[in-house]
């Protein structure tokens, strides 16, 4: 896939997950999904474990996000000529795509674990109905969310839920 | 401040906030400048998911 192909195929995808996806853009939404899946999977160290898991997926994926990000700045700030940049390009994006794949696994995996067990796992079908982009777009907004959710320093708003209080 | 800087703080910010999520806590000069960084961003959550999603158009 080429570059000018694959930024074409996700452009179109966002406002598809934007006007589909039902979970709150908003913080207090996005912390309140995730402090409820986390109530359910209490006390049950399979549903704990994948919970972390999942959570951890969602670090990895910015993490990779990121990285992409900076093969992009590099090339614009013209670090890196066109072989050195296509080929960077290709290891990281080879690289996002399989975290891509392990993050939307691991939380298919936590929404069908959570189903066997009678838990409420109706927090995945937004992801479902959207696609791929849902899920990665999810894992940076509860990455963003913990990250300044541990700082007090943002312009006063308190992103903890009433559970978290 | 020039899109560009800030996305790069950004990435920065991402950056130290992802280390700090996944070891517990950082050096304290790394600590002080993640505080200086999103000081200098003065960041809300909706602002940083919309930055963040500027990325994700990408990725």
């Amino acid at each position: 896939m080429n570059i000018n192909e694959f930024i074409h195929i996700n452009k179109k995808e966002i406002p598809k997950f934007i006007a589909e996806n039902s979970l709150d853009q908003k913080a207090e939404g996005i912390a309140e999904v995730f402090s409820r899946i986390e109530n359910d999977c209490q006390g049950d160290k399979v549903l704990e474990d994948y919970f972390q898991k999942t959570i951890e997926s969602c670090y990895n994926y910015t993490t990779v996000v990121c990285d992409f990000e900076r093969v992009f700045q590099a090339e614009k700030d013209g670090q890196l000529d066109p072989e050195e940049f296509r080929e960077k390009f290709a290891e990281v994006d080879q690289r996002r795509s399989s975290i891509h794949n392990a993050t939307i696994d691991s939380f298919n995996i936590l929404s069908r674990l959570m189903a066997e067990r009678g838990k409420d796992n109706s927090w995945i079908k937004p992801l479902v109905n959207s696609g791929r982009v849902a899920y990665g777009n999810l894992a940076i907004k509860k990455t963003m969310l913990d990250i300044l959710k541990t700082e007090n320093i943002t312009k006063g708003e308190d992103y903890g839920t009433e559970s978290e209080k | 401040m020039e899109q560009n800087q800030k996305n790069s703080q950004l990435l920065q910010v991402a950056d130290l906030g992802l280390k700090r999520l996944k070891n517990g806590s950082l050096s304290p000069e790394q600590e002080a400048q993640l505080n200086e960084l999103l000081k200098k961003l003065d960041l809300s959550f909706e602002e940083a998911v919309r930055a963040a999603e500027a990325i994700l158009i990408r990725s």
